[in-house]
């Protein structure tokens, strides 16, 4: 098979995929935590709080998008002040990340919250009672055994920051060469009826998709025996 | 010496519990499930607060709500064996009993030696690599009490330690306890259903039925069936 390279745009590939990856980084610092929390303790709101958590989950991307406006935009509540001081978020690639992170986070946070209530309270017991404190405890007991759940949150998180379209259409727009996704690249080549791009770029998500489900689910298999 | 007295509203009563334990004694807390047993024995621990009363053990205060004294699990130093047992799954045997040691005050370069010497005591050497799961149900009880005395409490907690156990491996155990009651003279806190298992470890009985205990010296056979009716 000869692929003519040089007539397609590699760009998304590339910015598709530092998208996700600091997507999914920064979701996992946010989320985790905030997982552990809502877990562990009880306190009035927790629904609620949890409800607005959950919401760009359920919500329609493009929803979601022009809440995202609404907050980022030029003239947004927090876009205002930024375009004060000579700053704009929107149709930059860090629009994109924006984007990618808040779908991506109910992810990352329900597989978190599963994870954590899997591990067995009677194990965070004794490790108590054997001299940890609450830091070892966490990171020598809970962690580990919360780990097949967790990467599964950090794999599905950054599945959907790879593919998120509509908020990111919105706040960043589809500009080649600096927000042009993946998706917003697959969908326009076929717009235009570039079926060449439209192939090599579904192929390759495609495959890169297929490989990294894999990749997890066989070293899950092999990390849990217990 | 251990003595408590504490107080706690749970779901559907009051529990209160007043007694003390001479280092070196067995003290066997039974009674029906839901009698508040295991919450008695995880407010001594620290994982549970009682809303009232004294927690003393030597001359160390470690829970007193008049004189605002609520010392975390990790500094009660006291032992802990679950019902079922607790070993961390993602470590090996070795490194379950290392677990302790490590935060242990004394902790110094010898607690490597003092963890082979315990795996030795204990009759478990031969399982330094194996993980649980690979362990048979005595085999692991073993692996949880020298984990809980590696860590040289000044008090051992037994939650229903031979619950799921046959009976040989019962008797070993019992053996095995007996030992560590000898040659470590810690006060000890047997919960248990097995009147068998209270006959033969323990030197005093209290009976918990609804929150409330009363003490016995001797159980006898009529006990049980009074309680299990």
């Amino acid at each position: 098979m000869n692929i003519p390279w040089e007539l397609i745009d590699l760009f998304p590939i590339w910015l598709s995929v530092k998208v996700a990856f600091l997507s999914a980084g920064v979701v996992a610092l946010l989320a985790l935590p905030l997982a552990r929390i809502m877990e562990k303790y009880k306190f009035r709101g927790q629904d609620i709080l949890e409800a607005m958590v959950m919401l760009p989950l359920v919500l329609p991307p493009s929803v979601v998008g022009y809440a995202l406006l609404m907050l980022i935009g030029r003239n947004g509540l927090l876009g205002d002040f930024l375009h004060r001081i000579g700053l704009s978020l929107v149709f930059t690639w860090w629009a994109v990340v924006i984007a990618a992170s808040v779908v991506a986070f109910p992810l990352m946070y329900q597989s978190a919250r599963g994870a954590f209530a899997s591990v067995n309270p009677d194990y965070e017991k004794a490790a108590r009672t054997l001299g940890a404190g609450e830091l070892t405890v966490f990171f020598r007991v809970t962690l580990p055994l919360a780990w097949p759940g967790l990467l599964s949150g950090l794999v599905l998180s950054f599945a959907r920051a790879m593919g998120e379209f509509g908020a990111t259409l919105m706040v960043a727009g589809n500009i080649p060469g600096r927000t042009q996704t993946i998706p917003l690249a697959i969908y326009f080549a076929v717009e235009s009826g570039d079926k060449l791009t439209a192939n090599t770029l579904v192929a390759i998500i495609s495959i890169f998709c297929f490989l990294l489900i894999l990749w997890v689910n066989r070293w899950k298999n092999k990390y849990k025996q217990y | 010496m251990l003595s408590i007295d504490l107080h706690k509203q749970l779901w559907h009563f009051n529990l209160q519990v007043s007694f003390t334990v001479d280092p070196g004694q067995v003290m066997v807390l039974w009674g029906p499930s839901g009698a508040g047993k295991t919450t008695v024995l995880e407010c001594i621990s620290g994982l549970r607060f009682p809303d009232q009363g004294q927690i003393k053990l030597q001359q160390r205060l470690l829970f007193s709500s008049s004189k605002n004294i609520n010392l975390p699990a990790r500094k009660r130093g006291i032992g802990y064996l679950f019902q079922n047992y607790a070993l961390f799954p993602h470590m090996t045997v070795g490194e379950n009993i290392g677990f302790g040691p490590r935060y242990h005050k004394n902790h110094d370069s010898g607690s490597q030696h003092w963890c082979t010497e315990m795996m030795q005591a204990f009759g478990i050497k031969h399982l330094i690599d194996r993980y649980p799961f690979q362990l048979s149900g005595g085999e692991k009880q073993r692996a949880a009490l020298a984990r809980a005395m590696a860590a040289k409490p000044e008090l051992l907690l037994l939650d229903e330690p031979f619950s799921s156990l046959d009976q040989p491996t019962k008797l070993d155990l019992r053996a095995l306890l007996k030992e560590v009651k000898k040659d470590w003279a810690i006060p000890i806190i047997l919960v248990t259903h097995d009147i068998e298992d209270a006959q033969a470890l323990g030197d005093h009985f209290i009976n918990i039925q609804e929150g409330k205990c009363s003490q016995c010296t001797n159980i006898r056979p009529d006990d049980v069936t009074s309680w299990r009716g």
